[in-house]
């Protein structure tokens, strides 16, 4: 017989024997068997291997094992027990710490980020003072002999109001590490803000002269 | 109405109560010992494999999965159990200048033969010499298998297990246990056939 086809055969007849071939494997073993005696000699080996392990007697235990097994278990839960809890109790411990690690970190960088996005919040802080400042009867005096010197002078008036902002800073700087990123990001907007307010306290001042 | 092995391992687990548990330890204590006894051909072993099975079940009851079936998962702590005492026994073979565990006690042997003749009333005494010995013949060519092969042959062919239960009891792929299936068979096939393909000895004509 065709021992190419034989031996492509021949691993399958365990599962034929045991019905557990695929549709296909089993057509195309049956197909060979029926023209193979080969095969069909090894298959009935098979049988015979096969039924002589069935035809060994079941060994019986000869007793009952339930009741000691049942005071063994019984037994040995205390201690295992208690290593099962420590281990949970030691992983929950481990998952807070995470999780506190976790929400420090996040409610960190949200502070940052928070000003980053709306940096204009903090800056609206700072600068306002310098506007009440500018309306002091000193600085009015000092405005409008500048103003007077010169019309134009618009970079008259940041300059009080910038030492003055960089006093508040420092004194906000002192007050509390927890602005400094805050303090720190403003630092970055200020300039125009400056400018801006700059501007309003001229108005401002020039109001007071049309006053 | 006997409840199933999944009913009364939930009632145990539930409630705890250990009627459940040893209903399920006397449904299967004789199977795991005949299981573990052909495996290891040993009987103080194959009663270690039993108590150790019950009692990693009775630990781990709550990790069962109720979609499972309960005696797959028995077999597969049993399976693992063989293991674990076929790996101690090979490294003291290691250890050892001789092999004394490779053959089964003529103890344990006529013990088993006194009961497969208590099975087969029908054998005459000729018979029933002639059995013992072919009995003791697989016995003793069934334990030159390598483990795995050992295993998967007696789960196939004296637990009439499916190709897939035995995949999922030993974690391999159903073309693994194809495969030991065949060699074993084969590897049993030339260790039998002086014995047992002999004209005057057909046990499988039984």
């Amino acid at each position: 017989m065709d021992n190419i086809k034989c031996r492509a055969i021949e691993p399958l007849l365990d599962g034929y024997f045991d019905n557990e071939l695929s549709p296909n494997e089993l057509a195309s073993v049956q197909s060979h068997l029926t023209n193979c005696d080969d095969c069909s000699g090894k298959l009935a080996e098979i049988v015979m291997v096969s039924k002589g392990l069935s035809s060994m007697p079941k060994v019986s235990l000869g007793k009952d094992l339930s009741q000691a097994i049942l005071l063994k278990a019984q037994a040995k839960p205390q201690t295992k027990g208690q290593v099962l809890t420590f281990k949970r109790m030691a992983i929950w411990a481990a998952a807070a710490c995470l999780i506190l690690g976790l929400s420090f970190q996040f409610l960190n960088k949200p502070a940052v980020k928070v000003s980053s996005l709306s940096g204009v919040e903090p800056a609206k802080v700072v600068p306002t003072q310098p506007v009440k400042v500018a309306r002091t009867p000193s600085v009015r005096k000092l405005m409008q002999r500048k103003l007077a010197a010169a019309p134009q002078s618009n970079e008259v008036a940041p300059k009080p109001e910038a030492k003055i902002n960089q006093q508040q800073k420092q004194k906000t700087l002192i007050a509390g590490s927890a602005h400094d990123e805050v303090l720190a990001f403003d630092d970055g907007y200020q300039p125009s803000l400056m400018e801006g307010m700059g501007m309003a306290t001229d108005e401002d001042g020039l109001y007071a002269l049309k006053m | 109405m006997e409840l199933t092995d999944e009913a009364l391992l939930e009632s145990f687990r539930k409630t705890g109560d250990s009627d459940s548990f040893t209903t399920l330890v006397r449904r299967y204590q004789d199977r795991l010992y005949n299981l573990a006894y052909r495996v290891l051909a040993n009987q103080e072993e194959a009663e270690e494999v039993v108590q150790d099975t019950f009692l990693r079940i009775h630990e781990g009851a709550s990790n069962f999965r109720q979609s499972k079936v309960f005696a797959g998962w028995l077999f597969r702590i049993a399976h693992n159990a063989c293991l674990d005492i076929l790996r101690v026994r090979q490294k003291e073979i290691a250890n050892m200048s001789f092999d004394q565990t490779a053959t089964i006690s003529p103890a344990e042997e006529s013990r088993s033969a006194v009961l497969g003749q208590l099975a087969d009333s029908k054998a005459g005494p000729e018979e029933q010499f002639r059995l013992r010995e072919q009995h003791q013949v697989i016995q003793d060519s069934l334990s030159q298998l390598p483990d795995e092969q050992r295993v998967v042959i007696v789960l196939r062919d004296i637990e009439g297990l499916t190709y897939d239960d035995i995949a999922e009891i030993v974690g391999a792929s159903q073309g693994t246990v194809r495969s030991r299936i065949h060699y074993g068979r084969l590897k049993l096939r030339d260790l039998l056939r002086p014995h047992i393909f002999s004209p005057d000895s057909t046990p499988a004509s039984r």
